[in-house]
């Protein structure tokens, strides 16, 4: 009796083991995740320029698990039984739901076509705690992703829209403070700098934040110490717009109108007037299913969020885009700054340049705009802002760093004589770690002439719009309606999307 | 490769199985289980399977040395040096870093930090070693003459890089003749299945919620209390499935290895804690430190604080740990020797009614435990001190902390109730019932059986296929 108990057990696992092996073995291996909006791992080989591939399994564990038969499903099998540990048997009424801690991270940049995980493991060597350190590390994909694995502290949802709380790491802000105040005293140009605050900041009440996740103390940082940096402060302008639709319920990132907003604010701050918005061609898309949203997909929580429409703005005008992959924009490939029939549903953020580019230039052959040129070192909150860029600029470059590890941003402004230099990123990159690795050799600059910092001459909030040195001395003087004519017109129901602001 | 991952579940373990089971005779499954163990360790490691076949070879070359010269001084001094050659390699790869650190760090020495990557399971493997040659010297056993036996001893996969620590003297028998029944593949599943579970299902979720709630500027007193039980729950349910999958793979390959847990968190005292918490290991220093240091005869104080500080230092490379087995080793002491003047006190005033009920123990021992596990879980003394002053001053919790706590009280006494006999013994008991010694009854409860471990398996295959990637804690020790 006791052997055929055996026998059961034996039998059923392993022909479970055995079958699902040999189906997965078998099946047709996709390479593209739809769902994800990702490229799912390739096959490694097992000789890389001509050694041993060390990371080979690790890159095969990768590849396997990703070619997994039915590997949505059990993804969403999972979103749906982790509920499972989460029952709160005190307040199961509560307004907000905590839906995920820490590591969403890793679902939320999957944008960036790799699954982010503890790089830079070699500096922090002595730092952390041994027990807790992966094995081994995963081969660095490509483009590099921004390891912000914990920088979230966690991810909830209330009033149908989900909120990820990021973490402020000090430490990390500072470094990246520093590292952009270094990158323009070596440019020598006016820079500015604009990191929008997160959704949550604007719409999650503050008793469900601490201290670590405010961002006013942040900003007022960042204000104060950058020295050769304009710090364009857009708190205050979206406060003011906060009933409009300026973030997506379902995604990470922000609207073509919350875009608008720190555009306008931009334009104060460098003294220029913009075309009217009436002046573009409006649009939208409904049915987005951002990227916060799929990672919970089949939790019953998530059922209920309602999806995203994508509102756009073509900017008129002999305007043309190009995508290159390397600094000597040696080839590329056009893009439109937007493609209103962008046939992938799954992300319709992409709707914007069919999504991320590596160096983008756009060209504006405009008479209005001749001779302005500017640099931004952007990342996927560009997409949105550009379009509008390209109405007000003959040339705009924007180049994304984690499409180059080692971008010489200084000589390719020298060599493309470009006047204006913008750093636009998304609300927490600021204090992510490394998200803007192109170090600068700062004892080289140490050797350079003092007056080579003060040749720099940028606006700031002070006196935003009235800087007579910032090379648009007859546009200098807006009135600082144009910002609030902005936020009004964000704010009014004729450029608010007609899904109900969040309060 | 760990056990908790799809290629392990769906291609490797298989193919193995497939090929031990399909090959004939001792000597051909020897030589698939060495053929795939090597494969599993060269795929993880691929440099560092030299050093495994190195130390293998010292200890091939110098055991028959050894056991010719038992009973003269050359034996002693041949084992001395195959003991210092295999100590050697653990010294160089796992804790050379740490001491040219700390050396420039304190005396301002400009030594240069080689940067290694710690070879997995070198901690394991190094006292496999040990316990051969060692055993071989004791006479318990006699030297392997084929090479191959010997490193398949070393390298076998079930327990290659995370334990038990299994005794050479334990599995020669097996190693030379061994055959697998059914009842012993079935247990074998059963044990895995339970141990992938335990890992994949409780440990990395406890992780996850202990690493968001630990570490961060500001912890709340209810953040961090929360924070360090998730944690030891974590480390158990981590190590201790590791051990049950270590444990249910031989049995499928027909070897049969020590217990490494007995739940630890039942126990009443610190000592008893240690008899059952990661015992391959505390049995190792008992017999080839402990008792050869004099054990209880002669400087017992200094013995016992010789074996904790080297068995903290043997849980990784920092000095936390050396600061974690001090911790054991005075609170071993106080209980061997404190205590017990303690139960004098009720002997000579017999009518104050001492009893301390075992409820109280046992409160004191886990709370003891997480202590334990404050200094484990920060390589830096501020980190330890950071913790402990949040959990024993009072700090408001942030909405977030509080939430988790909320959310987190059922799987908490689901991982209280996990970590007790309480399940195993229930099951023991259900399958004895009357009903099922029936024939018929006997089929449904193999089948019942059956099912439950294809569901966990199922649910196992979920949540790996989710989860990108979690490797284990031991892996680094």
């Amino acid at each position: 009796m006791k052997s055929k108990q055996g026998l059961a057990i034996a039998i059923i696992f392993f022909f479970a083991i055995g079958a699902s092996g040999a189906w997965a073995l078998a099946a047709p291996k996709p390479t593209f995740s739809d769902w994800e909006n990702r490229e799912l791992a390739p096959l490694p080989s097992l000789i890389v320029n001509g050694s041993l591939n060390q990371n080979f399994y690790q890159e095969f564990e990768r590849y396997y698990t990703d070619a997994f038969p039915f590997r949505e499903t059990l993804v969403k099998a999972n979103q749906f039984l982790s509920t499972a540990y989460k029952i709160d048997l005190f307040s199961p009424e509560d307004e907000i739901k905590i839906v995920a801690v820490d590591r969403s991270h890793e679902v939320v940049d999957l944008e960036n076509k790799a699954v982010l995980d503890d790089d830079g493991n070699d500096n922090n060597e002595n730092e952390s705690v041994p027990a807790f350190k992966p094995v081994t590390k995963k081969a660095t994909p490509t483009p590099t992703p921004t390891p912000a694995a914990s920088l979230t502290s966690f991810t909830a949802i209330l009033n149908n829209m989900i909120f990820e709380i990021y973490r402020i790491d000090q430490k990390r802000m500072e470094k990246t403070a520093d590292q952009i105040d270094a990158l323009a005293l070596e440019c020598g140009i006016p820079t500015y700098a604009l990191f929008p605050p997160a959704a949550s900041e604007l719409y999650l009440p503050s008793k469900y934040r601490s201290p670590e996740n405010e961002q006013a103390p942040m900003f007022d940082y960042l204000g104060k110490s950058l020295e050769n940096v304009a710090f364009v402060n857009t708190f205050q302008s979206f406060l003011r717009s906060k009933s409009g639709y300026l973030f997506f319920r379902t995604d990470h990132h922000w609207t073509a109108d919350g875009a608008y907003i720190a555009f306008i604010a931009y334009c104060n701050q460098t003294g220029w007037v913009p075309l009217p918005r009436s002046d573009y061609k409006r649009g939208e898309r409904s049915g987005f299913l951002g990227s916060l949203s799929k990672q919970l997909a089949a939790s019953p929580e998530g059922k209920g969020v309602t999806l995203d429409t994508v509102k756009y703005y073509i900017p008129q005008g002999p305007i043309t885009a190009m995508n290159y992959s390397s600094a000597d924009m040696s080839s590329g490939d056009p893009r439109s700054v937007v493609i209103p029939d962008y046939s992938r549903n799954t992300n319709l953020y992409s709707i914007f340049f069919g999504g991320d580019t590596a160096l983008l230039h756009m060209k504006n052959e405009s008479e209005r705009v001749a001779g302005r040129s500017v640099m931004v070192v952007r990342d996927s909150y560009g997409h949105a802002f550009l379009p509008f860029m390209a109405s007000e600029y003959e040339d705009v470059y924007a180049v994304e760093p984690r499409y180059f590890s080692n971008f010489q941003l200084a000589d390719f402004i020298k060599e493309h004589e470009i006047d204006e230099l913008l750093f636009l990123n998304n609300p927490f990159s600021v204090s992510a770690e490394y998200w803007l690795d192109w170090t600068v050799e700062l004892d080289k600059l140490k050797d350079k002439p003092e007056d080579a910092a003060t040749d720099v001459d940028v606006g700031n909030s002070e006196n935003a719009g009235n800087s007579g040195d910032s090379g648009n001395s007859e546009d200098a003087g807006i009135p600082e309606e144009t910002s609030e004519a902005a936020a009004e017109e964000v704010a009014s129901g004729e450029a608010v999307s007609q899904e109900a602001p969040i309060e | 490769m760990v056990f908790s991952s799809l290629p392990f579940l769906y291609l490797f373990l298989p193919a193995t199985l497939l090929l031990y089971y399909l090959a004939p005779g001792i000597k051909l499954k020897n030589g698939a289980l060495l053929l795939a163990s090597i494969a599993f360790y060269a795929l993880g490691e691929p440099a560092y399977v030299i050093l495994l076949v190195a130390a293998t070879f010292s200890a091939y070359v110098f055991a028959p040395r050894i056991a010719k010269n038992r009973e003269l001084a050359k034996g002693k001094v041949l084992l001395a040096i195959s003991v210092a050659i295999n100590v050697s390699f653990l010294l160089v790869f796992k804790y050379v870093p740490l001491l040219a650190k700390t050396a420039n760090d304190i005396f301002g020495a400009f030594l240069p930090v080689p940067k290694l990557q710690l070879p997995i399971g070198i901690s394991f493997y190094t006292f496999q070693v040990l316990t051969y040659t060692i055993d071989v010297y004791r006479g318990k056993t006699e030297p392997q003459r084929s090479f191959a036996k010997l490193l398949l001893y070393i390298s076998m996969f079930p327990q290659l890089i995370a334990g038990p620590i299994v005794r050479y003297a334990d599995v020669e028998k097996q190693i030379e003749d061994r055959t697998v029944s059914v009842p012993q593949i079935s247990s074998g599943i059963l044990c895995f299945v339970c141990g992938l579970a335990k890992k994949a299902l409780i440990a990395d979720h406890a992780g996850k919620i202990s690493s968001s709630l630990l570490g961060t500027g500001a912890m709340s007193t209810i953040g961090a209390w929360l924070g360090i039980l998730l944690f030891a729950f974590q480390i158990y349910f981590d190590f201790s499935g590791y051990s049950d999958m270590a444990i249910g793979l031989g049995r499928m390959f027909g070897f049969e290895f020590m217990q490494n847990f007995n739940y630890p968190y039942i126990s009443r005292s610190v000592t008893e804690f240690w008899r059952r918490w990661h015992m391959s290991l505390g049995t190792f220093f008992r017999d080839y430190v402990y008792i050869p240091l004099g054990g209880n005869r002669k400087r017992q104080g200094l013995n016992i604080a010789v074996v904790w500080i080297l068995t903290g230092f043997w849980h990784g490379a920092e000095w936390n740990f050396v600061l974690w087995g001090a911790y054991f080793g005075a609170i071993l002491a106080v209980e061997k020797f404190l205590l017990p003047k303690f139960l004098l006190l009720k002997f000579l005033l017999p009518k104050i009614h001492l009893k301390v009920p075992s409820a109280a123990k046992w409160a004191v021992c886990f709370f003891t435990v997480n202590i334990g596990w404050v200094i484990f879980s920060n390589t830096d003394l501020l980190g330890i001190w950071h913790t402990l002053e949040a959990m024993f001053s009072y700090r408001a919790a942030s909405f977030f902390e509080v939430s988790t706590a909320k959310q987190s009280v059922l799987f908490l006494a689901f991982c209280m109730l996990a970590s007790t006999p309480l399940a195993k013994n229930l099951a023991t008991r259900a399958l004895k019932c009357p009903a099922l010694m029936s024939p018929v009854g006997s089929v449904a409860s193999s089948l019942a059986v059956a099912v439950f471990s294809f569901a966990i398996l199922g649910l196992c295959t979920i949540s790996l296929a989710a989860s990108s990637y979690s490797p284990f804690l031991y892996f680094r020790f």
